[in-house]
This record gives structure tokens, C-alpha cells and sequence, in this order.
């Protein structure tokens, strides 16, 4: 039998931190004592329910009512497709906070920074959460397929106007740069052939796929050294045939979920795993998640979390409630995150990207004007992603959006475990900080406000 | 770096903004340490790929038109600038600084073997580096870290985004990003993030990276707040967010702040699909702002130590698509704005249509030469040196 060293409670909060987004109070005690295995079976077992985030969409016109718009009829539309897209903004996020399922929504976040889309349909925004989701830890195969037939990337991407006569290479080239071979694996004629490869790949109104075959063009394609009258499911079969396939996502998930500068050797070995199993994301990740590399100390607390993750996080320290929960689009727009809004096709930035000198202060302040309800002095930058509801319109003042109810309780349960430095933080704090949280020890708001606003709280 | 040991605030103190400022945080004499000379430097992003064949129109070119049907730009509507090429009809701004000398046009701008795509080309650009190279510091911010071996100041380089772009990330530091000065001030006032500047050490590299970032933000940002004066620009600027940037550019420069790099972008170039609203709506927000930018600086006596560049990471095709757009190209036309320049006017020839390097523009000026006549001859540091490899710089900057 393989004698599995047992987490130490330092090992199950590195854990969480990674595999999820940070401890609730009481967590780290349920996974410490776990083997390895144990514990990623554990996280793994509570995936396997999961709620679809949805709004409620109705009323969106049909094709033809759609041309007898006005331009004010249009501009509503907007409006209300802002709306719901927020709303599945918070909706999201209340998963990746609360739900039990978190290695499901660690990755799922992943998926979406990795396959990044910015669109205006929020029926099809929905659509494509659904499906990045129920494949987040499932086959890579399988979501390259659904994805490069998603109504959402296909419009984004612009395949909808790649047709034979006049191809169109967007989409050719963000699957090949992006999402499967990464930069430099490629030339630019493959971009050209792949792209008449897809012609005719399209979406109906209703965000169905298609396959409009009078748009396809048929002839002889050479891709990647292969030569074939290939199709769109050609290409994706080609590219999941590629070594290089698997080192790049490999890659990529270790940056996420390990360091910053993963270790080449151990990367190529998990590209391996990943390989053999024929992509399945779930054996990747026992793979990290069992791994010595994973639990190295030069890899523990060494990533800066991402605004969402920094988001996420804090509510589930503190229990937040956040009435009204568009306060935290307000959040992820001051440090420059936005769920369903990346900056382009390639996502977000990473580490210290996320980091200059006002998203810094806006993360040290943030909790403050959260819970003490202070009026905030930092600049609401202007976004015309963020679109007020009426009723919060009225209300003016950025603190009275900010706002969110702490489950002091449960802190007082984990101070009086002596739990709560650990579980708030993924790094011991510093010499500094130390000493303040021991000059506020008998104060348990001064203590948690001091926690949750440092620096070290931005570290994963 | 090693601060005094102080007495730590009790959490109290944290309702309060106006809690004491102890001495060695206060902003003084960080403008002399970056030997500033007097000359300014405002680089201004269009990110996307502008297409500059619509933005500066072959007019005369047959080839244009038959290429172009639905987006080639009429003769007429041209606001043309010699016999061969004129602005898009909405630049009426930028046609007037043509008009007055303070612009001169680099035709065909690009580098070899070009790179398609948005973030690559832009990092390229950004860094310097050739196609295949991939490298993680920026032309300016490397410029900051050629000041002053271990000193790090954010304000060196003033950027009015959200977040920083690599063009101004250095391996010491980076440059300072600013939205709203009066605010970010007051940001920086709170006793709570004073006491923790006072860390000493930290765990990891990136925790450190943290606590640095904190203490040099409130460094710098104490400088500019006090250097500013109650200057408000007096000229019109559009009403949008890259608007605000130049207005609040300005405002900085006027009121004599020594910092010598500025940085804006503006972006929505990727015209893909139904190009030519979009486009021109850009151009219009562009001209119109780098006219009421020059206006003020010209009111201020600042428009002869001023350079400005315009620039794109890429040209689009000169063919349009089927969805009435165009598609990544590569050479395009790069502007560089200031008073009593070298060589105002039109740099080099108009762009040959039927000599195309596969339906793209081909290059002729390399952008790096351009970044080593600025750093050479405008910021009077050693180009060869920031920029790993040497460059014929093209003589248009010195006045």
C-alpha cells in the first residue's frame, strides 16, 4: 500500500487556495489529516452536482422583428442585455463563492480566461458559461469541439462572415495562437487553410450551430503538413493529433494552479499524463494535486490572485452577503477584471499584471469600504461595460452599492481556534503585519479588517 | 530598503484620513533625481490595427478604389494635404496641425517579418524586439531603468490607463498609472497603508513586489500631487475617456510636473466588420483630441519641448473583406507631432499599391529606428543601449 504523506493543516490551506478559492472557516481542519488522494477524490466528489447559472431571458425578438427595430428599440436592447450579462456576472460569482463544487469554478474560470469572448447576446453569453462549465474538468476534446461550434466564439471570432469567396481568418487563427498550439507553432498559410477549412461553420438566431454547406469551400487544404479536403472537425482532430497540444494547456494550468514559472521538467511529464488520457482534465489534475512538485514550499502562497479570485475569496472568509451584489461588478472593474468583458480574445494578464499602483490600493481598500461602509476615495473609472439598474441609479453614492454583510460568528469560532490567520491568508504575514494583528489580538473586527486588507491577502 | 522603525498605529486610526505624514514619505526632491531635461514625450497607442490607408488616403490611386469599393473613401471628401494623399474627412483637427508644420508623416512604418496578430505585434512594439524574440520589459520602461541603477521612480512615466502596458514596465520598475490625480491622492493619505509601507521584509519575491509597489505609489503620487498646481486645461477636449487623458496630460505638463514620458491609448481599431462608422469615429475622437492637446501646450510655451507619436501595432489589408471591413496587415503610416520639427511634412513616398507583399503593404522605415532617433536625439540617452541592438536613428526629431 502507498504509504501517501497525510495533509498538515499548511498543506490542506495551500490546497484549498488552489484547487478552489481559499478556505471557509472551518475547512482547512475537514482536509488536514487526508492523504493526498483522499483529498483530491474529496474535491473532485463535490463537482458532481452543479447548478446551472442562468437569468431570465424573454421577450428577445425574433430575426424579423429584430430589422423592424427602431434605434431607440436597439438601445434598450443593449441596455437589457447589460443587465443580464451582470446578472450572470453575480450569479457566477455567488457559485465560485459558495458552492461546494470548487475545483469545478476554479477551473471553469480558467476555461474562461482561456477561451475568452466578449459578445453582446446574453442568451448566448449564458450558453457558453453552460459550456465551459459542464466541461471544465471533463475532456478537452470534447470542449474544443463544443466550443469551436459555440454560437458566442463563433460571432465574436467572426467565422459567421468566413465564407469561400471571402475568407475570413479570425477565428482560424485564434484557435491555433490560443487555444491549442500557442505562438510560434504555426505559419501563417496554416491560419489560411485552417480558416477555409471552417468556412460555413455559423450559428442560427436562436445561438443553435450550422453548417452552411454553400459557404464551404471544399478543395484541398494543406495544414500543418497534412493534405485534405478538410472540414472545420479536420482541424480540431489535427490539432488534438499535435505534441505540442498538450504542453501548451499543460503549461498554461500550472501557471494557474502551481507558479508563475512552472518547472519544465514537471510540465512535460504532466503534458504526458494529460496526453494519455486523452485530455481529460480531471486526470491532469490528480496528477498536480498529488504531485511533491505541487506541495514544494517555494510553491505555496507565491501567486497573486486575479480580481475574481481576490473577489471570491473575501466572501468566503468573511460570509459575505452582498446586498446588492452588483457592488462587487464595481470591484472587479476597479482592478480591472470583468467577468464576460476580457480586454480580447487572449484574456486576462497574469501575476504582477494584475498589479500596478492603483489596483493595489483599490485591493488594500476595498474590504474597508465593504464592511465599515466608509465613502470610498478611490475613482470609479468610467466603463460603459457597467450599466446601473434604475433603482441603483437613485442611490447615488458608490458606498451605498458597496455593501456586505459579515458572518462575524463564524470568525469568532475561528479566532477562538486559533485558525483564523490561516485561513485568511495562503502566506505567513510579515514581520510588520504580525505585529499589528498582535496589537489588535482582543479586537476581532480590527483584526479580520487587518487581515483581509494587507498584501499578503492578495497572495494565493 | 530600510526605514526607521516607528510606532505602530492601532487600528483605530484607520477611520480617519488625515492622519500624519512622516517625513521620509513625504514627496521631496524625487524630480531632481530623475535628471529631467526639460523635454517631454507623449506616445498615444491606437490599438487594434488602425487602418491607415483610410486615415491617410491614396486619393489618386486607381488600385485603392477597385480594392476598396464599399470602403474607399471619395475624392472628394478627402481633406487633402498634398497632390497624392489627404486626411479622412473627420481629421479636420489634425489637418490644421499639418497646415501649421507640426506634423511630419512616416509613410509605411512596420518591421521585418511582421507578426498578424493584435498582442503579439503589440508586444513587439512595445519591447522593441524582433518578431522572434520575446521579451518581457518595455522600451520606455527600460528607458527608466537607464536613469538611475537601483532607484525606482513610477512617476518617470506617467500612464492614463487602468493598468500599465508593457511599453512602460522596466525590470526595476514601472510607470505610474493615474486616472484621476486628486483621487488617487487621497487615496494614498490613509494611515493604514503608511503603516504597512513601513514593512522591512516579506516572505516571497511577489509579497515583496507587493510592499514595494505600495511605498514607491505613495512616493510618487505625493510629488505629482504636490508639484501640480490649480491649472485646468482652457481648451475644448472630446468628452470620453481618452478625452479626459489628454486633458488631464496637459494639465500635468502645464503645470511643470518633471516628468519627461506620458502614455495614452485609444483603442476599438480591429475593424473586422462594417469598418467605415466605426473608424471614422475614432479618427474624429483622435483628431479632435491632439488638437485641443497642442493647443494647449502651444498657449503654455510647452509645444517646442514636446514630441508626440502616434502609433499602431499594425496596417490593415489594403483589400477589403466580405463584411465590408478589413483584415490584420502590416505596414502603416506613423505620425509624429511638435514644435519647430526637423523635418515637418510628408517623410517618405506614398505607399505603392500594386507592389504589395502579399496584399499588404510592404515596409520601408523600421519603428525602432524611429524609437532610437527619440531616445538619441529628443531624451538624450544611449538608444543602442535600451534597445539591445543599434538603429539608424532618421533625423526628424531635433529642432
Amino acid at each position: 500500500m502507498n504509504m501517501q504523506p497525510l495533509l498538515s493543516l499548511d498543506d490542506a490551506r495551500h490546497l484549498l487556495f488552489r484547487a478552489g478559492f481559499g478556505p471557509k472557516p472551518g475547512q482547512i481542519r475537514t482536509y488536514a489529516g487526508l492523504g493526498r488522494e483522499a483529498a483530491f477524490q474529496g474535491l473532485l466528489e463535490d463537482t458532481r452536482k452543479f447548478k446551472k447559472v442562468q437569468v431570465s431571458i424573454r421577450d428577445f425578438p425574433e430575426p424579423g422583428e429584430l430589422k423592424e427595430l427602431s434605434k431607440e428599440e436597439r438601445a434598450e436592447l443593449r441596455k437589457k442585455a447589460g443587465f443580464l450579462r451582470q446578472d450572470l456576472n453575480v450569479r457566477w460569482l455567488e457559485e465560485m463563492s459558495h458552492s461546494k463544487g470548487q475545483l469545478r469554478e476554479k477551473m471553469a474560470l480558467f476555461w474562461h480566461d482561456h477561451f475568452a469572448t466578449r459578445i453582446f447576446r446574453a442568451d448566448f453569453v449564458q450558453q457558453q458559461l453552460h459550456l465551459i462549465r459542464t466541461h471544465a474538468l471533463g475532456s478537452f476534446r470534447e470542449m474544443l469541439f463544443a466550443i469551436s461550434k459555440d454560437a458566442a466564439m463563433l460571432q465574436f471570432l467572426n467565422n459567421q462572415q468566413n465564407r469561400k469567396a471571402h475568407p475570413n481568418e479570425n477565428f482560424a487563427r485564434e484557435v491555433l495562437e490560443l487555444f491549442t498550439l500557442g505562438r510560434g507553432h504555426y505559419t501563417e498559410t496554416d491560419i489560411k487553410e485552417a480558416a477555409r477549412a471552417f468556412t460555413g461553420w455559423g450559428f442560427k438566431f436562436n445561438g443553435d450551430f450550422v453548417f452552411r454547406k454553400w459557404q464551404h469551400d471544399k478543395g484541398i487544404k494543406t495544414f500543418l503538413g497534412k493534405t485534405g479536403d478538410f472540414n472545420g472537425d479536420d482541424i480540431l482532430n489535427i490539432l488534438l493529433d499535435h505534441p505540442r497540444t498538450a504542453y501548451y494547456l499543460t503549461e498554461k494550468i500550472c501557471k494557474y494552479l502551481i507558479h508563475e514559472n512552472p518547472d519544465k521538467a514537471f510540465v512535460e511529464n504532466a503534458a504526458k499524463v494529460f496526453r494519455d488520457a486523452d485530455y481529460q482534465v480531471s486526470a491532469l489534475l490528480r496528477y498536480i494535486f498529488t504531485s511533491n512538485h505541487f506541495y514544494q514550499d517555494a510553491n505555496r502562497g507565491t501567486r497573486i490572485k486575479s480580481p475574481v479570485e481576490f473577489i471570491v475569496s473575501l466572501n468566503r472568509i468573511l460570509g459575505l452577503n452582498h446586498k446588492p451584489p452588483e457592488g462587487q461588478i464595481f470591484i472587479q472593474n476597479l482592478l480591472g477584471q470583468i467577468l464576460f468583458r476580457p480586454p480580447s480574445v487572449a484574456g486576462w494578464t497574469e501575476g504582477r499584471g494584475w498589479i500596478d499602483s492603483t489596483t493595489l490600493l483599490a485591493r488594500l481598500k476595498i474590504p474597508k469600504i465593504l464592511i465599515l461602509q466608509r465613502v470610498p476615495d478611490l475613482e470609479l473609472a468610467e466603463n460603459p461595460d457597467i450599466k446601473l439598474v434604475e433603482e441603483l441609479q437613485g442611490l447615488g453614492k458608490i458606498g451605498k452599492i458597496m455593501k456586505a454583510k459579515v458572518d462575524w460568528r463564524s470568525l469568532k469560532k475561528l479566532n477562538e481556534e486559533k485558525m483564523l490567520i490561516v485561513s485568511a491568508l495562503a502566506v505567513n504575514p510579515s514581520t510588520n503585519l504580525a505585529q499589528l494583528l498582535q496589537t489588535n489580538a482582543s479586537d476581532l473586527e480590527a483584526k479580520t479588517l487587518l487581515l483581509v486588507s494587507s498584501p499578503e491577502f492578495q497572495m494565493s | 530598503m530600510h526605514y526607521n522603525r516607528r510606532t505602530f498605529l492601532k487600528l483605530s486610526a484607520l477611520a480617519s484620513a488625515s492622519a500624519m505624514v512622516p517625513g521620509f514619505l513625504k514627496g521631496s526632491g524625487l524630480g531632481d533625481s530623475l535628471d529631467f531635461k526639460g523635454k517631454r514625450l507623449i506616445v498615444i497607442q491606437l490599438s487594434g490595427g488602425n487602418d491607415g490607408l483610410n486615415t491617410l488616403i491614396p486619393f489618386r490611386n486607381d488600385d485603392y478604389y477597385s480594392l476598396r469599393p464599399k470602403l474607399g473613401i471619395a475624392a472628394e471628401e478627402v481633406l487633402k494635404l498634398d497632390d497624392a494623399l489627404g486626411f479622412n474627412p473627420v481629421m479636420a483637427g489634425m489637418r490644421e496641425l499639418w497646415d501649421q508644420g507640426d506634423l511630419t508623416i512616416i509613410n509605411r512604418v512596420g518591421y521585418p517579418n511582421p507578426d498578424r496578430s493584435h498582442f503579439r505585434s503589440m508586444d513587439i512594439w512595445h519591447s522593441g524586439s524582433n518578431s522572434n524574440e520575446y521579451w518581457e520589459t518595455g522600451w520606455l520602461g527600460r528607458y527608466l531603468d537607464a536613469q538611475c541603477e537601483g532607484c525606482v521612480k513610477p512617476h518617470g512615466i506617467i500612464e492614463t490607463n487602468e493598468t500599465l502596458s508593457l511599453a512602460v514596465k522596466g525590470s526595476n520598475g514601472s510607470g505610474l498609472a493615474v486616472r484621476d490625480l486628486q483621487k488617487l491622492y487621497n487615496a494614498t493619505r490613509d494611515s493604514h497603508l503608511q503603516s504597512l509601507a513601513a514593512e522591512i521584509s516579506a516572505e516571497n519575491a511577489d509579497l515583496g513586489f507587493l510592499y514595494s509597489t505600495l511605498t514607491q505609489t505613495i512616493e510618487s503620487v505625493g510629488y505629482i500631487h504636490d508639484q501640480a498646481s490649480k491649472y485646468k486645461a482652457q481648451s475644448e477636449f472630446p468628452r470620453n475617456t481618452f478625452g479626459k487623458s489628454l486633458k488631464m496630460i496637459a494639465e500635468m505638463i502645464v503645470s511643470g510636473i518633471e516628468t519627461p514620458v506620458y502614455y495614452a491609448s485609444l483603442g476599438g481599431f480591429d475593424t473586422h466588420v462594417y469598418q467605415r462608422i466605426k473608424h471614422d469615429n475614432l479618427l474624429k475622437n483622435l483628431s479632435n483630441g491632439l488638437k485641443a492637446l497642442t493647443d494647449e501646450l502651444k498657449a503654455s510655451d510647452n509645444w517646442n519641448n514636446t514630441r508626440i507619436m502616434v502609433f499602431s501595432e499594425f496596417g490593415r489589408r489594403v483589400e477589403q473583406n466580405a463584411s465590408a471591413g478589413t483584415d490584420h496587415g502590416k505596414a502603416n503610416v506613423f505620425f509624429l507631432l511638435g514644435g519647430n520639427l526637423k523635418k515637418p511634412g510628408m517623410y517618405n513616398s506614398i505607399p505603392n499599391l500594386s507592389d504589395l507583399d502579399d496584399g499588404d503593404l510592404k515596409f520601408e522605415i523600421d519603428f525602432r529606428r524611429i524609437y532610437a532617433e527619440i531616445l538619441n536625439n529628443w531624451m538624450e540617452v544611449d538608444a543602442e543601449k535600451i534597445l539591445k541592438r543599434r538603429f539608424d536613428p532618421l533625423g526628424i526629431v531635433r529642432g
